[in-house]
């Protein structure tokens, strides 16, 4: 079983990887955009406490849903469908991840990403391309 | 195989209305961040910026899920979602409500969602005199419950399934609203010698349903029949009429070619088949004339005249052929059963085929009242609950206008030979559920029953004795239930029991559940 201990450990460390992953975006130590896209994908994991390999969708919603998924622990699909099924507010908690990513890119990353950029993404693709347009664009 | 021969010309059908459909999201974006009894969260879940960016995704997410799902329906159109901006003041101020002004003329329904948008989807009810339903949790309840209260239109359905319920009994309506029966007469405009259990007002009729009627003396009909002489009828002497022309005699030979080339099994003169299909081709030229797009005419009034045997036709293939065709056709002169065939033939997508509907009476192997042309059967031996609805109207797409048209024969109606009539082998649908409906004579209530098929009857006869046993969860009390109503019960395959029960809701009408 893991400890309290081990976990904020755990937290601490992937709070470091994402901003450490910011931090070099923001000083643009990348050279082009696929290694962008590795350092952005990084910064995802940090985020969202997951693996590299674990990005094997390019459906960001999906990405969204794992996550949430992996921390709580409950099968796929079935925090979804509890929360339509009882929300008010009709939002998901993976929603809910997606738009404090969003935030998190506009605050840590410098990047302004409008609300209908950010709702047309759909793919972890279009997202890292968005948001590299803007930057080097 | 298609069943649209002879076209739908200068016909607007019921089926082809559509009902316009607003989607109407309400966001509400909170102009500070605080926390609350009824919000809550992390301090950068309660900022503006949140709140923008979160409602853009449901919005997304929802208006994507109806518009999936309702465009897929046919006869609905989804206009293009409406996004409206509303503060933690709580009012929709007008530079956002205008996005709803330009299509308000043609929209039939607005959903309504989102947090606290109920009260103001109750003053827009209001204000502008719309139908608008709530979905979602709370919405939905609120809604319905606060509009209607105040005498406007809402609905609350509660998730996809009963939202297309809901679309189709909104557009089932609207097809009532423009349909107008030709409505063929002998000696009245009320009711028939074949159909006296009709609407004690046919102006009540138009006022609780929507439906026109546009009379037409029986007369004037048969001597319309009569290729090439218009201006020499008996009845409208020197006057320009719509008789059946040359050109359609084209159409009326077209048509009765390819009905008996779609069966092996007919025992009747071709010549015969094409009087009954003459009367069916002057039936939509006379409909698309007067602009029409349903039809009835009288049985035994007509019958009486003699001159049915005179230009050798019964109507009987007239009924089943428009029926098909999305034009509902009662016989017998029958109102209130033209009325439930449009409304059941709107509500469902399929043929209704209306016949007499009676229980069965029977015992000791015997069955009461076989003139009709029913028998006893072995089910009976073993279930007391059998019905039956019978008539030589019967039509191959009672499942469906686009399902698979069922075989048939082509048999006449009379000894002599004439009078063409379709005959549906219904033992082969035994174990299919049937739905059938009608009004009552004042229009104000739906008797809706479903039944098991069990049997067929009449398909290798003559005359009216063609038609369908099914057994019912309580024959006595379907009975005197339907007493109230009438004789003829149109009937479609499937459960539809819901759908007319959302059908009542929209026309303000009690459903009677047999």
């Amino acid at each position: 079983m893991i400890d309290r201990q081990q976990i904020k450990a755990a937290l601490l460390a992937r709070k470091e990887q994402s901003a450490a992953c910011a931090r070099q975006i923001c000083e643009r130590t990348y050279r082009g955009q696929e290694e962008f896209a590795l350092l952005f994908r990084r910064y995802l994991c940090g985020k969202f406490m997951l693996e590299l390999e674990d990005l094997d969708t390019d459906d960001f919603y999906r990405i969204c849903q794992y996550s949430v998924e992996k921390a709580s622990l409950y099968p796929p699909g079935s925090i979804d469908a509890a929360e339509f099924a009882s929300k008010c507010g009709g939002a998901t908690t993976a929603t809910n991840k997606k738009v404090l990513f969003i935030m998190a890119l506009r605050r840590e990353l410098h990047i302004p990403i409008t609300v209908e950029e950010a709702v047309s993404v759909d793919l972890l693709s279009q997202l890292i391309a968005i948001c590299y347009q803007k930057l080097e664009g | 195989m298609h069943c649209n021969q002879g076209g739908i010309e200068g016909i607007l059908r019921g089926m082809d209305v559509k009902l316009n459909v607003q989607l109407v999201y309400v966001a509400l974006i909170h102009e500070h961040a605080y926390e609350g009894p009824c919000r809550f969260g992390p301090p950068e879940a309660l900022t503006k910026e949140f709140d923008l960016l979160n409602q853009a995704e449901i919005f997304k997410g929802w208006s994507g899920a109806m518009m999936g799902a309702f465009s897929q329906v046919p006869g609905i159109n989804m206009l293009p979602p409406v996004y409206l901006k509303m503060s933690d003041e709580f009012f929709v101020p007008a530079e956002e409500e205008a996005q709803l002004l330009p299509t308000m003329r043609e929209t039939d329904l607005y959903i309504f969602t989102g947090m606290r948008c109920e009260g103001y989807a109750k003053e827009f009810a209001i204000r502008y005199n719309k139908p608008v339903a709530g979905e979602g949790m709370f919405a939905s309840t609120i809604i319905n419950a606060i509009t209607r209260a105040r005498g406007a239109e809402a609905y609350a359905f509660l998730d996809i399934p009963d939202g297309i319920r809901l679309l189709n009994a909104l557009r089932t309506r609207k097809a009532l609203r423009n349909t107008r029966i030709l409505a063929v007469v002998r000696n009245n405009s009320q009711q028939s010698l074949g159909g006296p259990d009709a609407f004690l007002s046919n102006d009540d009729a138009t006022r609780r349903l929507g439906i026109n009627f546009t009379y037409l003396s029986i007369h004037e009909f048969l001597d319309m029949l009569h290729v090439d002489e218009s201006g020499k009828n008996y009845t409208l002497p020197g006057r320009n009429a719509c008789n059946l022309t040359s050109e359609d005699m084209v159409e009326v030979e077209r048509w009765t070619d390819e009905l008996m080339a779609g069966t092996d099994d007919i025992t009747m003169d071709r010549k015969y088949v094409v009087n009954s299909v003459k009367a069916a081709v002057l039936a939509k030229k006379l409909m698309a004339h007067f602009g029409c797009n349903a039809f009835t005419a009288p049985c035994p009034d007509a019958c009486a005249t003699r001159r049915m045997n005179q230009e050798q036709f019964t109507f009987c293939l007239t009924h089943s052929l428009l029926n098909e065709q999305g034009i509902p056709s009662g016989c017998e002169f029958d109102l209130i059963g033209t009325s439930a065939i449009a409304s059941l033939g709107n509500l469902t997508g399929k043929a209704p085929y209306m016949g007499n509907t009676q229980p069965c009476v029977y015992f000791d192997g015997k069955v009461m009242n076989d003139f009709v042309g029913i028998s006893y059967i072995p089910e009976m031996d073993h279930n007391p609950n059998i019905y039956y609805t019978g008539h030589a109207t019967p039509n191959r797409l009672m499942h469906g206008f686009q399902a698979e048209p069922a075989p048939y024969a082509i048999r006449p109606f009379t000894h002599s030979g004439w009078g063409a009539t379709l005959r549906i082998d219904f033992a082969k649908n035994a174990g299919d559920t049937l739905t059938l409906m009608r009004f009552d004579p004042l229009c104000n209530r739906i008797l809706v029953a479903k039944g098991t098929v069990v049997d067929g009857f009449g398909y290798g006869t003559t005359g009216c004795s063609e038609g369908v046993y099914f057994s019912v969860e309580d024959k006595l009390g379907y009975f005197h239930k339907q007493s109230e109503f009438g004789l003829h019960m149109p009937a479609v395959f499937v459960d539809h029991v819901e759908d007319v029960k959302m059908l009542g809701r929209v026309l303000g009408m009690e459903v009677v559940v047999a």
